[in-house]
């Protein structure tokens, strides 16, 4: 499968990796494909960014994400109506503990993975054949980085990063459409 | 974000739905606290008992939930 990979998608796979580590996990799941995929550049980047998307928006998302420990958007509003001002008991936090006071919700895994295990988690690898898929519906001979951002769209992306792609409506039906316009000269 | 908007304007509001979200919102913020002021307790030397006194629970349930963590 790889041999089909452009150089643009192989990049991808290479910075979703760095990614996960950055971030102090095992592997790369869909969203460091995703936070790769914006950080990469090339024609799903460009998709993301009509949309308002970029690798710095997501990784604000990511590090706001951690910074509430969790908390959603909607559960800080509910503690306000109970007069607790939850970014504020954060900001404490933060100075007294440093700023990755709440970030570590787990200990970092212990386990490495072996030599020969995958670095990328089963639902990232799936996401990379759903690319292919994706290629091959479209009569395409090769994978590119829209290839990866519709197989992401399918498989589906969790967390803060997945949410961002569905508050700025960017769906599989959109990105599709947007290739098959590219192709047509009419984008 | 409209719905921040909706449930600050029912701050005080004796709507159960709102009430309860806060309810639960609260207890995931207390879990957060808990487990920072534990983790520096430890790192400060603090023994078990004295951490429990502090929480106000057995030795044995503060041990249980946070022991793991400590360890690693």
């Amino acid at each position: 499968m790889f041999e089909r990979f452009t150089k643009e998608a192989r990049q991808i796979v290479i910075e979703s990796i760095a990614a996960a580590e950055r971030l102090g996990e095992d592997k790369a799941g869909p969203a460091h494909l995703l936070l790769a995929l914006a950080t990469t550049g090339g024609a799903g980047a460009q998709v993301l960014a009509d949309r308002g998307i970029t690798a710095a928006s997501l990784q604000t998302a990511v590090t706001d994400a951690r910074r509430r420990a969790g908390l959603t958007e909607d559960e800080v509003a509910a503690l306000r109506t109970v007069g607790i001002e939850a970014d504020e008991v954060f900001r404490r936090l933060e100075e007294a503990f440093g700023p990755d006071a709440l970030a570590a919700t787990d200990p970092p895994p212990k386990r490495r993975r072996g030599l020969l295990g995958s670095p990328m988690e089963a639902p990232a690898r799936k996401v990379l054949e759903l690319s292919l898929r994706e290629a091959i519906a479209l009569g395409d001979r090769h994978i590119g980085s829209e290839h990866v951002l519709l197989g992401l769209l399918r498989q589906g992306v969790d967390g803060p990063v997945g949410a961002a792609l569905t508050a700025r409506q960017v769906t599989y039906d959109h990105v599709r459409q947007r290739v098959l316009a590219a192709r047509h000269g009419v984008a | 974000m409209k719905d921040t908007q909706e449930l600050a304007a029912a701050a005080g509001a004796a709507d159960p739905g709102t009430g309860l979200r806060a309810v639960a919102a609260l207890r995931k913020l207390v879990e957060q606290l808990e487990r920072v002021q534990v983790r520096n307790a430890r790192a400060q030397g603090w023994a078990w008992q004295a951490i429990a006194d502090a929480l106000g629970v057995t030795r044995q349930a503060v041990h249980q939930k946070h022991a793991r963590r400590d360890a690693d």
